[in-house]
């Protein structure tokens, strides 16, 4: 019982001066991170080659912020001795470790994403269902940005125990897979020739890297001729804009060239 | 008991509403809030004893656990600290691992780096073993102190010129030199900056130099009033109109006569040259025509002339007579970067790369487009030889203008601008140099910058030349430096503005249509999408053709690599 009032006493000495410097010291904290994370966000824009390079900072700096923040709220200000920290750590550490279970696992698998850097912020990753650029990582989760234009929360923990598809590992450049489908009885070679030069007459092509071309067959209501079309973008962003541009600029041609393509629509009969 | 109950009740309604964004830090507020209240308020003393059993008694449960883990920790020390350093030993080994098996797959880069840094290190340290090094410190420490000194007088320096105390300036010199003797000999610490106190007045006449140049007259300040001086200045001007290839400093000349071998050689083969636009391609070709009369000369950019090689391009070899040479100028103008597009460039490559008998092609591209071509149909195969335009520098830059001047029977001296007035000021500051000397250091500045502006591309030089060009006062030229060509609405300008950029410079020029046509914008959009565009200066219409600003042009190319669409 004795350390029990010890910790009792302990709380009756903190004075309204130190809770107002704690508070402004996380509010400070909360600032700060912010106005780092906007700064380098810019800086990154700016120089959009070095993106991803830039970005993977954000995450460090602001963890290092926040510790030093704490570091500053228990041994600056509320001066906790180290046996009141021990006696403090063992009996309430326990009880919040029990309570806060979860988070406890959050911050562990934000570590870990952190000092492991299984992927950076940046790339394209796909995690369970969800698929898009990662734009922040902290302790707690990982944001995503999908196609949707919508931001997608995980947990961090949740990295730990599933696995994750890192489509770009730290580069710019993605590949892109566009498929179409055209009749059985097609003309391969002209449609090839086709979809080349659409790849080579999209803004969006990187052509330092080969174009891969490759048909198959499929069955769909009839059958069908599969062309997987398999190009670089520039930049991982544009994948979407990059695959349907390709897409457009091959249905315009076989379009202007009155050339068949299958149609879906079911008859009545 | 209740207040405490609503009082959590509604921290966890704020929980929800703020989940998001502060989850972690509502986790913190609770207990600080708690404390608070706790802590000042009057109503709550009446809880605290209630609050207080509540604690102890949470506290009272959780020891027993504690005392028992604590127990549990001191019987098991032995076994505990053994595994904790088993656990620890074994993370550290398994990052010697990797980091070794990373060594390894990488070894060679590794060795290579570590080389270069114990270089660098070694360069360093040589450098601190010589006595020069302490002595550059110690001068270099007086210098920033004397520097803050003279900055200090240099203000007042400026207030007594305001009103006019002075007087002349060259009297005054001489009276308060020795005035300053006098009162700086009882000092020892004051002898270094007596003379730069000294100087200041030395360089009098350079200051007042400066402020001559700067002098207020009147100015050109819309572009029209600018082309309208530019059309009034004398006909010796109008060299800058029009440059010749004979003074075209970028084609050094051994690759005139290498070209001139293969030409005389009358074999067949083919030439490619690229350049970015106005280096002085056209220039070439134009020389080759004059100099071997055999030749034909196709000038692509005219529309008429490329129609009548494009009529003729299927059965080119029946229309042409034997040993001739064949001068095609921007075939970036054959192609269209769109499905179907490629086909005349393809054709035009199948030509030159069947090799008719005696027949040599010259074919001029834009820089741009020869890397972008390249990347499809490899030059290697089709061209015998290449030749593309080499760098230069700003100094090269300054001897062209320089020689160009004098040629015409004119001197020249430079404005500076604010910035460039603080340069020469630090400058004198550190060193007396002569009006000369100022004079050429703000014509080396003015040259850099413009060579900023349109890199290796001697005809946007002129065009900017002419354009700075300020006053004109008996045979000297006063020019002023342009403005920095980084235009902040560049770097931050949408994707679907750089595209359209990009195929602009990759074709050289193009027509609205095309450009719909090329990257599947509707015409509509093209529309303000090209005002947006020419509004922002980045691009030019000339006869239906849109083309890059030449102003802007090296910004642009920057921005390209920025964006990842070029590489270094």
């Amino acid at each position: 019982m004795k350390d029990n009032s010890q910790i009792l006493d302990y709380f009756n000495k903190i004075g309204s001066n130190k809770i107002i410097l704690i508070v402004l010291v996380i509010v400070a904290i909360f600032f700060l991170t912010k106005i780092v994370r906007k700064f380098l966000n810019k800086l990154s824009e700016r120089y959009i080659v070095k993106r991803i390079l830039i970005k993977n900072f954000a995450p460090i700096i602001s963890l290092t912020i926040n510790l030093a923040g704490l570091f500053f709220i228990v041994f600056g200000v509320l001066k906790v001795s180290k046996d009141a920290l021990l006696t403090f750590g063992i009996s309430a550490g326990v009880a919040i470790g029990f309570a806060i279970q979860n988070l406890l696992a959050n911050v562990f698998g934000g570590l870990v994403i952190i000092f492991t850097r299984p992927f950076n912020i940046g790339d394209k990753i796909e995690v369970g269902s969800y698929y898009g650029e990662v734009i922040d990582i902290n302790l707690l989760k990982v944001k995503i940005l999908n196609s949707d234009d919508s931001i997608v929360n995980i947990p961090a923990k949740s990295f730990i125990e599933s696995s994750t598809l890192n489509a770009n590992g730290g580069e710019l450049f993605f590949q892109v897979t566009t498929t179409l489908y055209f009749p059985n009885n097609v003309d391969l070679q002209r449609i090839k020739e086709i979809a080349y030069e659409a790849v080579y007459s999209s803004p969006y092509a990187l052509l330092d890297k080969p174009i891969y071309i490759s048909f198959s067959d499929e069955f769909k209501e009839f059958l069908l001729t599969r062309m997987k079309i398999k190009a670089y973008v520039y930049d991982h962003r544009y994948e979407y804009g990059f695959s349907s541009d390709i897409y457009e600029r091959i249905k315009k041609c076989l379009s202007d060239n009155n050339f068949v393509y299958p149609n879906f629509y079911r008859y009545p009969f | 008991m209740k207040i405490y109950d609503t009082f959590v009740g509604t921290i966890e309604n704020l929980k929800i509403l703020i989940s998001d964004k502060i989850a972690f830090l509502s986790d913190i507020t609770i207990p600080i809030v708690f404390i608070i209240l706790y802590n000042f308020s009057g109503f709550i003393e009446s809880l605290k004893s209630e609050i207080i059993s509540k604690v102890s008694y949470f506290i009272t449960n959780f020891s027993n656990v504690s005392i028992s883990l604590v127990n549990f920790f001191q019987t098991n020390k032995i076994l505990l600290s053994t595994a904790i350093i088993v656990v620890l030993v074994s993370i550290a080994v398994l990052t010697v691992i990797s980091y070794l098996i990373n060594f390894f797959k990488h070894g060679i880069n590794y060795f290579k780096k570590i080389k270069l840094f114990a270089d660098d290190v070694k360069k360093r340290l040589k450098v601190l073993i010589k006595p020069q090094f302490y002595k550059e410190l110690k001068r270099k420490f007086e210098k920033k102190i004397s520097f803050f000194v003279v900055k200090f007088l240099d203000y007042f320096w400026d207030h007594f010129r305001k009103f006019e105390i002075i007087g002349d300036p060259h009297k005054f010199n001489s009276t308060l030199n020795k005035k300053i003797d006098d009162f700086t000999k009882r000092f020892v610490l004051l002898s270094k900056i007596r003379t730069f106190i000294k100087r200041r007045f030395q360089l009098l006449n350079e200051t007042l130099l400066l402020k001559d140049l700067t002098k207020k007259q009147e100015e050109h300040t819309t572009e029209r009033q600018k082309l309208l001086f530019i059309e009034s200045l004398p006909e010796a001007f109008s060299v800058f109109k029009n440059v010749s290839f004979t003074e075209n400093p970028f084609l050094p000349q051994p690759w005139i006569d290498e070209i001139d071998k293969h030409l005389s050689a009358k074999s067949k083969g083919s030439l490619v040259i690229s350049g970015h636009s106005g280096i002085g391609k056209t220039s070439l070709l134009r020389y080759i025509e004059k100099k071997y009369p055999q030749t034909s000369y196709y000038d692509l950019t005219d529309p008429l002339k490329r129609e009548e090689f494009i009529s003729q391009i299927d059965n080119f070899e029946v229309n042409v007579d034997k040993s001739k040479i064949i001068a095609l100028d921007g075939l970036e103008r054959l192609f269209k970067r769109k499905n179907g597009g490629f086909d005349l460039i393809r054709k035009t490559f199948s030509l030159i790369g069947s090799r008719p008998d005696n027949i040599f092609w010259v074919v001029s591209e834009n820089k741009l487009f020869y890397d972008f071509i390249n990347k499809i149909i490899p030059s290697e195969g089709i061209f015998t030889s290449s030749f593309s335009f080499p760098n230069f520098n700003s100094d090269f830059l300054y001897k062209y203008f320089d020689n160009k001047i004098a040629s015409i029977g004119y001197n020249y001296k430079v404005i500076p601008d604010k910035k460039t007035i603080a340069d020469v000021r630090k400058k004198i500051n550190r060193k007396i140099i002569s009006e000369n000397e100022i004079l050429n250091y703000l014509k080396s500045i003015y040259f850099q910058k413009i060579y900023n502006f349109g890199k290796e591309n001697i005809f946007y030089h002129n065009e900017i030349f002419l354009k700075s060009i300020k006053r004109v006062v008996d045979k000297t030229i006063f020019i002023e430096i342009p403005p920095t060509s980084q235009n902040k609405d560049i770097t931050n300008i949408r994707q679907s503005y750089v595209f359209i950029l990009f195929t602009i410079a990759l074709h050289g020029a193009l027509k609205f249509e095309d450009i719909s046509e090329i990257l599947l914008i509707p015409p509509k959009t093209a529309e303000y999408q090209l005002l947006f565009l020419e509004n922002k200066n980045l691009i030019v219409k000339k006869d239906e053709y849109y083309s890059l600003n030449s102003y802007n042009y090296p910004g642009v190319v920057k921005m390209f690599q920025d964006r990842n669409l070029l590489s270094r």
